[in-house]
């Protein structure tokens, strides 16, 4: 039986989503296969290491209860030495697990972005989602715009600053977005996902106070140009080489003026979405678009998976003018919530099928890599 | 909309309209809660500021225990970046509380104060609150060798049979206490605003004697009384509640 590890929490402000994604899209579905071992490691928001089945029922975070179950646990202990070792301490009655494929299902920064990834290189073992490159660019507004330029897929203009030069130049900035961007504008910290701490801004006034909020949450802010008579669609691909896109998919907007967090994650009662899921109505699946501007955003979502070297699994955004028919690229979700199990669903696949197929891709890139000779005979150390 | 507060994210909402209303929601409780009331003084052409107090909804949590004071001083420097200058203020239970306290400490300084079912004064149940003290405190002696999990599920239980919010939100128990330890009968008196209050005859949160109590302190305020009402008035007769209230604001 193939030994699990599904991480998830994490130093992230997407910490409460990625509970939700492991517990609801990852943890039960691989169970029900009863194919699995399945392992919880859980990653406080302070960045602890915890590893204990209780950690994957839900209601342990719902009541609050995970507080007190953090200062009775004993931190998980992880080795490198011979593959990835989990244990919970050094006592005779400690368990200890050897794992054979990681399921990340953090959201964010210390996960998504692929300082996990880089963890599971060093450990040699099998992952499922983005490699260590992918989901840092991926991850990195800034840079995925610089790469979409270089690979000729269309983006909208913006500028990008960094914290201290915005405190040293703030009116002087103010300026050079008035005069180079066309309003209405969307401030954004470079690397968060799940649309925190995004603001659409209207006036100089609102600009500055979503600057001042953005980097709350980033170093890196970028400021972008709105696409006029707006159509958000967004991808979800699984694949390696050869990617697999679900449907299109069509957020529709209700009473904010974009696609939010709160819309994403809180809305359809006080709770929220009983299953906390992205809920499917907020959205349109497949998106209802002429045949043609289908195909299009379709193409170019595939183009994008591939440009960025994305593997796994990834969600392309896009962004669509709809009066001139044109298709921008917006952001990549390297890990999307509840991996978009929604719209996996509505194109034939089963939670189920969807995690047992990225642990096979997670398998396919690991052996494909381990073909690949790392060492180099030399006699280079003779001559000392 | 998001804004930054003292380093505090917060939830807020905005619509504007020459006069602007500014909602405070109880304790638990987001500015969703207050929606009602927001649509029905939306509905009456007031604009209304609503937004998620620390440590609620989708604002960040203090980054240190709080009390009232900390609140009326957050209300104050909220007003001051969002730059509105409310023409009325409404407090639905701690919210109310604040209010008085910000009225008192100059961070609110609006001609008109609706208080609904309004905490802040502590002492009423004295007897009560002790009684209650001392079986929590005996309570936790006897249940000491059950298992963790079971202990915290009867605490829980019992601070939900006694009508404490203590627990409604674990991450802010300090908070809580502190901000009802402060009894705000005298601070009240302070209060310069033309006030409003409403009480319903069957809360037992914030029964009517505090809104009696807070009509001495405050002076030229009005008490309305509903019977039948419970301490949710903005959930149990929202159309009752809008009518009191428009009815007053446009005086």
């Amino acid at each position: 039986m193939k030994k699990i590890l599904v991480v998830f929490g994490g130093r992230s402000v997407e910490h409460d989503v990625s509970i939700i994604t492991a517990i609801n899209s990852v943890i039960k579905p691989l169970r029900l296969t009863k194919k699995y071992q399945v392992e919880p490691l859980y990653i406080t928001k302070e960045g602890k290491w915890f590893w204990d089945e209780s950690l994957s029922n839900i209601e342990t975070y719902s009541s609050g209860k995970i507080a007190n179950l953090t200062k009775k646990l004993k931190p998980a202990d992880i080795s490198f030495n011979d593959g990835l070792i989990i244990s919970n301490g050094k006592s005779f009655n400690s368990k200890k697990v050897k794992i054979d494929i990681v399921f990340p299902a953090l959201h964010g920064t210390y996960g998504e972005d692929g300082d996990l990834m880089g963890l599971l290189e060093m450990a040699g073992v099998a992952y499922v989602g983005c490699g260590v490159l992918a989901s840092a660019v991926a991850m990195d507004k800034v840079i995925s715009k610089q790469l979409a330029i270089a690979n000729k897929i269309p983006i909208t203009n913006f500028l990008f600053y960094q914290d201290k030069d915005y405190k040293a130049n703030s009116s002087k900035i103010i300026n050079e977005i008035n005069t180079n961007l066309n309003w209405p504008l969307f401030v954004k910290p470079a690397h968060l996902g799940s649309s925190i701490g995004i603001t659409r801004v209207k006036n100089n006034e609102e600009l500055e106070t979503a600057i001042e909020l953005a980097f709350h949450y980033d170093s890196l802010v970028l400021v972008e140009e709105e696409v006029s008579n707006l159509i958000e669609v967004t991808l979800p691909i699984i694949g390696n080489e050869v990617p697999e896109p679900a449907y299109l998919e069509r957020p529709t907007l209700q009473k904010t003026d974009f696609f939010d967090f709160e819309a994403k994650y809180l809305r359809g009662g006080k709770k929220g979405s009983k299953n906390g899921q992205a809920s499917s109505s907020y959205s349109q699946v497949p998106a209802v678009l002429p045949k043609k501007l289908y195909k299009q955003a379709e193409e170019l979502g595939v183009k994008i998976y591939k440009s960025f070297g994305l593997t796994g699994i990834a969600r392309v955004d896009m962004l669509i003018d709809s009066k001139v028919g044109k298709v921008y690229f917006n952001e990549i979700n390297p890990l999307p919530g509840s991996l978009y199990s929604h719209n996996f669903q509505k194109f034939g696949l089963s939670n189920v099928e969807l995690v047992e197929k990225l642990l096979f891709f997670a398998m396919e890139r690991f052996e494909q890599k381990n073909k690949i000779n790392s060492s180099f005979a030399t006699n280079y150390l003779k001559q000392f | 909309m998001k804004i930054l507060i003292d380093d505090l994210v917060i939830n807020y909402r905005l619509n504007k309209a020459p006069k602007i209303v500014l909602l405070l929601h109880g304790w638990g409780d987001t500015g969703n809660g207050l929606k009602n009331l927001e649509d029905g003084l939306m509905e009456a052409g007031y604009g209304v500021l609503s937004l998620d107090l620390p440590g609620f909804g989708l604002s960040d949590n203090p980054k240190s225990p709080w009390g009232l004071g900390d609140y009326a001083a957050f209300v104050g420097s909220f007003l001051k970046k969002v730059k509105v200058n409310p023409y009325a203020v409404i407090g639905h239970s701690n919210g109310g509380a604040i209010a008085i306290k910000a009225y008192s400490t100059g961070y609110l300084k609006s001609p008109k104060l609706v208080l609904i079912a309004a905490a802040g004064i502590r002492t009423n149940y004295n007897l009560r609150n002790k009684t209650f003290r001392l079986i929590a405190k005996f309570g936790k002696i006897l249940t000491f060798v059950l298992p963790r999990g079971y202990r915290d599920k009867l605490k829980r239980k019992f601070y939900d049979k006694i009508g404490s919010d203590l627990l409604i939100k674990e991450d802010l128990i300090e908070t809580f206490k502190k901000v009802v330890s402060e009894d705000l009968r005298v601070t009240a008196k302070s209060v310069a605003a033309k006030t409003l209050m409403i009480y319903g005859d069957k809360d037992m949160a914030t029964p009517v004697s505090y809104g009696e109590i807070y009509k001495q302190s405050i002076s030229g305020s009005k008490l309305v009384v509903l019977p039948g009402v419970g301490h949710f008035i903005h959930l149990e007769v929202p159309e009752k509640l809008i009518k009191e209230v428009v009815g007053f604001l446009n005086v």
